[in-house]
């Protein structure tokens, strides 16, 4: 899982870089150094750690991890468009990386989050619908804010998804 | 031509007004666009969030006051200039944008949008019914800027491409079909763009594929105007165009 460009001896750093492991920050700054790459920042703000950690993935591994996410907060919301497919189709669709979600399935899920907009549903409905739908823009990484704009607390999820996807 | 003649003599639906007018005749005030309103002439204004463009030729003379003026052709005297340009990621994410915004209307609407791309040159295009749906789109478009969560750079992003595509048909060709002056023709390009990225290719690689005197105001500025309500400022797109009329000296070019 971790990046081709990226030393694999530098995994074990990375995945406890992410989950803010002490010390790990300013050793894996060295060894990005050494290695001729930019290294990440030595920040104690762990949203900035995973996003930049993030980044060194695979765009279909951010993929994976963004729908791991939307996938648990989609689920606590469901009951606001009970006859709403689209977004659980989308992330069916996504888990399968090897063929591009058709566009029709993106049209849907962008409809589904106008109507929960439209119909003032509950701004965690509209958001959860939004996620999935930056997702299929290719846009793993705002998709992973916006769920955890519906809850901080699947920052902690999202950083031990990284990790795992980092192998460490 | 007489199709042509109908579209324009249709009933022009309330939600529309603000989408298409007839020519520069009904501006609206500087104020409600991000150009700066202090401008000194009704001619060219400057762009709404780009630093004035340095290959800006001198200002087109204006006739006195004929029914439809056209810019003055310009002789480019300056390169092309050499500013931030979109990637081909973010060109791809504003057009499926813009597609998942009409994908909104009905299946007539999309349609008709389809036939209005892919019909022969210089034909009449039937503009009723997409007409009538641009405002919804445009909503669409709207609501996705002023989300919350669509990141800053990401509407700044937008709005780079927005001003590359209508920079990139500020073209004689181009305007010697839509007619229109200087806010004219801008809002005649913002009907191109749209339209989605089938009609803005067959225009932008046939001129002869535009339609007469088919305006969209609200396009040019979206996504600037939307960065000034959520963030205070119009965008900064580092791309040292414009996308005023005559601004891309190299469409104007006598060759």
């Amino acid at each position: 899982m971790v990046p081709v460009t990226l030393d694999p001896k530098l995994a074990p750093l990375l995945a406890g870089y992410v989950r803010n492991d002490e010390g790990t920050a300013e050793v894996l700054h060295d060894a990005f150094l050494e290695r001729g790459l930019e290294p990440l920042p030595i920040t104690d703000d762990r949203c900035v750690r995973l996003e930049r950690a993030l980044a060194l993935l695979s765009v279909t591994t951010q993929t994976q991890i963004g729908c791991a996410s939307a996938q648990r907060v989609l689920g606590r919301v469901t009951q606001e468009f009970p006859n709403e497919r689209a977004p659980a189709m989308a992330l069916a669709a996504l888990a399968r990386p090897a063929a591009a979600p058709p566009d029709e399935i993106r049209h849907a899920v962008f409809n589904a989050w106008r109507m929960c907009e439209q119909r003032s549903s509950t701004p965690e409905a509209a958001r959860a619908v939004w996620a999935v739908w930056m997702l299929l823009r290719a846009m793993p990484l705002v998709a992973l804010r916006t769920v955890r704009a519906i809850d901080a607390a699947e920052l902690d999820v999202q950083i031990e998804l990284v990790a795992r996807a980092i192998g460490g | 031509m007489a199709t042509k003649k109908r579209a324009k003599k249709q009933p022009v639906p309330k939600k529309r007004v603000a989408a298409r007018k007839v020519a520069a005749t009904k501006r609206k005030p500087a104020a409600k666009k991000p150009a700066p309103s202090k401008k000194a002439t009704p001619k060219l204004k400057k762009a709404a969030s780009a630093k004035p463009a340095p290959a800006k030729p001198a200002k087109p003379a204006k006739p006195a006051k004929p029914a439809k003026p056209k810019p003055a052709k310009q002789k480019p005297s300056v390169p092309p200039p050499g500013g931030l340009r979109p990637t081909a990621e973010e060109e791809a994410r504003f057009w499926s944008l813009l597609e998942d915004a009409w994908a909104t209307q009905s299946a007539e609407v999309n349609a008709a949008r389809h036939a209005i791309a892919t019909r022969e040159p210089g034909d009449d295009a039937d503009t009723g019914d997409v007409d009538g749906a641009l405002d919804a789109v445009l909503e669409s478009l709207r609501a996705v800027f002023a989300f919350a969560d669509f990141p800053q750079d990401e509407l700044v992003a937008m709005d780079r491409v927005l001003e590359r595509k209508l920079y990139e048909i500020d073209r004689a060709e181009v305007q010697a079909v839509t007619d229109g002056s200087d806010d004219g023709f801008l809002y005649a390009r913002g009907y191109i763009v749209a339209l989605g990225k089938a009609f803005y290719d067959a225009v932008h690689a046939t001129p002869a594929m535009a339609i007469d005197d088919a305006e969209c105001e609200e396009m040019c500025y979206l996504s600037a105007q939307v960065h000034e309500q959520r963030f205070g400022d119009y965008p900064e797109t580092g791309s040292e165009i414009s996308r005023e009329t005559c601004s891309n000296a190299a469409g104007w070019s006598p060759d």
